[in-house]
């Protein structure tokens, strides 16, 4: 097991008081698994690469277990979690624009990664190599010019040019777990595809595992074995991808399935979830999602349902399958 | 100067509304953090004793009648007694608390009586500093073309000079009284604020929810007022919270050096100055008037850091 | 060194003589502000005493008063730019000849205080952000309130109390030892000239009297920069960068004084010259209470006197000292980071 999440709460501290974001999280991945985190704007989901990660906002506690090649990274110290950072896991970022320190250029930024997993696998790598590997992890992710690149400084580089720097260095580090949240937001459809392609490869050559974090169910859907849906904190459900689009269980995942733009030229009307998530203060009494569900019944108003496996793999929290 | 550098954050709508959601609840926020309770208890008691005591002092001056404004005091500031001369503190009578200068008179009581005039000096000359920081700054910013370059380059040449410098030279022809070091404090104290309107309209300008209003035809009084100055405002709320602080440091330097209030009236800087040559004998000469200053600019301090830290979401809540 | 940062520097220093232009305008005319007609304006510059009708008029005349304003202005200026400030009334010399004696001084004690405070500042903001709310950011915090909210008079006598009146570890007041002989005045720096001369007793000596007053100024000035440098590392320590730098597995420590540190000190240098400032208005006071000769000192004595003439020439050397160090913080500002250039 590359990584097990069990119980794992996280809470910000906030002007109002205590908002407690994740609730009751789990999740097991194998080694060289592909996991795919869907859901709304705010559900929590960069917050649980943050965790996983131990790069919680200062205002962020986490409570639980997660653990990565079985450490439980919630209990160790900075110290012990930068020797995780990098190899171990890494995580690209949702904002790219930010994401490269802005008085140091690019090749030096992308140099650093490399001299990282140089002394940590004792490579012995010269310094001409490691400017060459750079410029050839530049040439996959299709920069232009990458020898300019390379001395170029981040505000010098557009937007979709830095996030693809910033999946170079995973590229670069090669790490057992991949976290990427929204990797490609900032990206045209045809460069999008290829980071897709990229990581599929990542995994299928190096055997790394990806935890992909979208909104988009069809990117999920192309990438993944198994498919996470996230409402207001909680997984609602946890599919494989297959399972999940052929028959969801979940009305969330209903819902959001049907609002995936396929052939909206026929029906004229796009469908979207009537309604809008909840805020954190203001939790509604029984399900999370009770407000918006077009199935909702007596008992979903009382009581939260608990996230139940299944016999075929999947699990839902959901009143309809107890 | 300081928040337009050390903020190169791209701020959003949504974010600026937060901002103002957040200033209903300001007081709070401002009190969930024990310093700046101290902070704000210090600044009210001071303003408030000021208003007090200096209400009395201009109905005595007014009316005639000279114990109205010591009627609070534990005793006449100007009471000398020559035989109590430099008598060290003592808790048997409040007037002795903070012991007695060179003519004999009660500190505590003297202290109690300069207060207003601190709390004067700082209140006027930083909000004049900010008027005109904010007709400067935000034309400079709205306009730009030679209208900015002329002001900034005006500004810069005020903040050029150090603000004592100035003042020591503008006020040595105004004869050094207490208002024309009042006005010799206003003349320096603006180019600061300037800058830091500038900084935040050019920020704020180029915001939707700016540009809309723009769009809209708001009219101008409500632009200038609710959308720019307001928007703008915050930062420089916590910087002139410390301001104040370091306006009454300043004029107390000043009495330090010999400008401004003519002798017998108290003051705080030139007591604590008058009494360094009995020091350190009578230490408590300059003592206490001193550490009256540090406690009312740390005051201000607190109050501004804990504002910075809040508009900066730099808080644990 | 590319272009653009050459163009930089050029527009910088073209910035840097307008504003002194401007300044210098501008106290010429606060003054005749406040002294609207020529025989006021000859009596602020004449000083204190009795000043006979005639003797008025020879100034007038020697300054040139009755001229039109603008022309005041331009001769004025160009007057300082040929080194002219002026007749000193109370020390019947030239006042450049004054400030040339008192301006080196003062520069040896406020050159090495701002030193000391911005390594001070730099550090311990770095350290008070690193340890965020934990006991060494509150002693911290704690240490430059307490510095920066002192009267600035109260720091100075404190010091010299008691490290000098009852440690008796280093001299009350004074340069130098006036004991020793002066060595050959060569630069106008005192330590210069000791080095130059070889006379090592002397300068040791200098540096014993210099000792209490860089501190003092130091402590009073290093507040700010302690202030800014913990808040700007907090805002950088959340930064998505400083994340990534964390995530790519470099050790926080390392990337709190490399990539936080470094970034963090950006807007500090934009401080440099307001810094400077701070520290000459601080010497004011610092050198008065140590009887220390030098510019502060000899503003605290044209105060006394009255003698309006230094104090307006004293200004303007103070604005030309710090124009200047705005200039070299400009300069410093746009090699440090590679955004400015392209503004
Ligand atoms: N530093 C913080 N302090 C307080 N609350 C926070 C903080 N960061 C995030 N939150 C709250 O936590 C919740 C989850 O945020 P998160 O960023 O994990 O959402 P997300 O699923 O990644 O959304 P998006 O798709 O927009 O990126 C949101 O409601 C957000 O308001
Ligand atoms: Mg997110």
């Amino acid at each position: 097991m590359l990584l097990e999440i069990k119980d794992l709460n996280v809470s910000y501290k906030t002007v109002n008081g205590v908002a407690s974001i994740l609730e009751d999280f789990q999740l097991q991945m194998q080694e060289g698994q592909i996991v795919s985190i869907v859901g709304e704007s705010g559900s929590g989901k960069s917050t649980l690469g943050q965790a996983v990660t131990k790069l919680l906002p200062m205002s962020g506690i986490a409570e639980g277990q997660i653990l990565l090649n079985g450490t439980n990274i919630v209990k160790l110290r900075e110290d012990q979690m930068t020797e995780q950072r990098g190899t171990e896991v890494f995580m690209i970022f949702q904002n790219p624009l930010n994401s490269l320190n802005p008085v140091k250029r690019v090749g030096s930024q992308l140099i650093e990664a490399i001299n990282i997993r140089n002394t940590r696998k004792k490579e012995n790598l010269t310094e001409e190599l490691m400017y060459e590997e750079a410029v050839e992890t530049l040439k996959i992710m299709r920069l232009p010019d990458p020898d300019e690149i390379m001395k170029r400084y981040p505000h010098e580089l557009s937007g979709g040019q830095v996030q693809r720097v910033v999946i170079s260095m995973a590229i670069i580090l090669k790490p057992k777990l991949l976290i990427a949240d929204e990797p490609t937001t900032a990206l045209d459809v045809t460069i999008q595809a290829q980071v897709i392609n990229l990581l599929k490869q990542l995994n299928r050559e190096y055997k790394m595992s990806i935890i992909f974090i979208t909104h988009d169910l069809s990117l999920a859907y192309v990438l993944s074995d198994r498919i996470i849906v996230m409402y207001a904190g909680r997984i609602v459900e946890s599919n494989p991808s297959e399972s999940l689009i052929k028959s969801p269980l979940h009305p969330y995942t209903d819902g959001l399935l049907k609002s995936v733009p396929t052939d909206y030229k026929t029906s004229g009307t796009l469908f979207s979830i009537s309604g809008s998530p909840p805020s954190f203060f203001d939790m509604p009494v029984g399900c999370r999602f009770n407000l918006r569900c077009p199935k909702v019944f007596e008992k979903c108003r009382e009581e939260e349902p608990k996230l139940r496996g299944r016999t075929d793999g999947s699990s839902v929290r959901c009143w309809l399958y107890e | 100067m300081i928040n337009e550098t050390n903020k190169i954050k791209n701020d959003s709508e949504s974010k600026l509304i937060r901002k103002r959601r957040d200033r209903s609840n300001f007081l709070k926020l401002m009190s969930k953090d024990k310093t700046a309770i101290i902070g704000m208890v210090i600044v009210v008691a001071f303003l408030g004793w000021s208003a007090i005591q200096g209400l009395l002092e201009y109905l005595s001056g007014y009316t005639g009648y000279s114990y109205l404004s010591y009627i609070l005091l534990p005793s006449n500031p100007f009471h000398t007694v020559l035989a109590d001369r430099l008598l060290a503190p003592s808790s048997k009578t409040v007037w002795m608390w903070f012991g007695t200068n060179f003519e004999g008179e009660s500190i505590f009581s003297r202290m109690l009586y300069a207060m207003p005039r601190d709390a004067l000096v700082s209140v006027i000359v930083v909000f004049s500093a900010i008027a005109i920081g904010a007709i400067l700054g935000i034309a400079a910013a709205y306009r730009g073309g030679w209208l900015e370059t002329i002001i900034m380059r005006l500004t810069d040449s005020f903040l050029a000079i150090p603000a004592l410098i100035l003042v020591i030279a503008i006020s040595i022809p105004l004869r050094a009284t207490y208002s024309g070091v009042i006005l010799g404090l206003s003349i320096v104290w603006w180019p600061t604020y300037t800058r830091f309107f500038r900084g935040q309209v050019l920020r704020v300008k180029n915001m939707d929810y700016v540009q809309a209003a723009k769009i809209n035809n708001v009219k101008p009084r409500n632009f200038f007022i609710k959308y720019l100055f307001l928007n703008s405002i915050d930062p420089i709320i916590a910087y002139a919270a410390l301001d104040f602080g370091n306006v009454i440091l300043t004029y107390s330097t000043l009495a330090f050096l010999g400008i401004g209030l003519s002798v017998p009236i108290p003051e705080l800087g030139a007591m604590a100055s008058n009494g360094l040559q009995f020091l350190p004998a009578d230490w408590w000469y300059s003592f206490f008037p001193g550490i009256s200053i540090l406690i009312i600019v740390i005051g201000f301090v607190l109050v501004g850091d804990r504002y910075q830290d809040l508009i900066n979401n730099r808080i644990d809540y | 060194m590319n272009s653009a940062l050459i163009l930089y520097i050029i527009r910088r220093t073209i910035y840097a003589v307008v504003s002194l232009l401007f300044i210098i305008t501008i106290v010429y005319l606060l003054i005749h502000a406040v002294a609207p007609s020529p025989l006021a304006l000859a009596k602020v510059y004449a000083g204190p005493g009795h000043t006979s009708k005639s003797q008025l008029l020879a100034i007038i005349k020697e300054y040139d008063l009755n001229a039109p304003l603008p022309n005041q202005v331009l001769n004025y200026i160009s007057n300082i730019f040929h080194g002219n400030l002026g007749f000193d009334p109370s020390f019947h010399r030239p006042e450049i000849d004054l400030i040339g004696r008192y301006l080196p001084r003062t520069l040896e004690l406020v050159i090495p205080a701002l030193l000391f405070s911005m390594l001070l500042g730099l550090y311990t903001g770095a350290f008070g952000a690193s340890k965020r709310r934990k006991a060494g950011d509150q002693v911290v915090k704690g240490v430059y309130l307490v510095t920066w909210a002192s009267p600035p008079f109260l720091v100075a006598i404190f010091l010299q109390v008691f490290f000098a009146y009852d440690l008796h570890l280093l001299p009350a007041t004074g340069l130098v030892n006036p004991v020793l002989l002066t060595p050959k005045d060569v630069t106008g720096f005192p330590l210069l000239d000791a080095l130059i001369a070889g006379d090592f007793t002397y300068f040791v000596s200098l540096i014993h009297h210099m000792i209490l007053p860089v501190v003092a100024i130091g402590l009073l000035s290093f507040g700010i920069i302690t202030r800014l440098t913990r808040a700007s590392m907090l805002d950088t320590m959340e930064s998505e960068y400083f994340k990534l730098g964390l995530m790519k597995g470099i050790s926080r420590k390392r990337a709190v004084y490399t990539v936080a540190l470094r970034n963090a000190s950006i807007p500090i240098v934009t401080l440099l010259a307001l810094t400077f400032g701070y520290a000459v208005a601080g010497a004011v006071v610092v050198e008065d209470i140590f009887s220390y000769h030098g510019m502060g000192w000899f503003i605290v004595y044209a105060i006394t006197n009255l003698d309006y003439i230094a104090i307006l020439g004293t200004t303007i050397i103070i604005a030309i000292s710090i124009i200047i160090a705005n200039l070299a913080a400009d300069i410093l500002y746009g090699v440090l980071d590679p955004r400015v250039k392209l503004e």
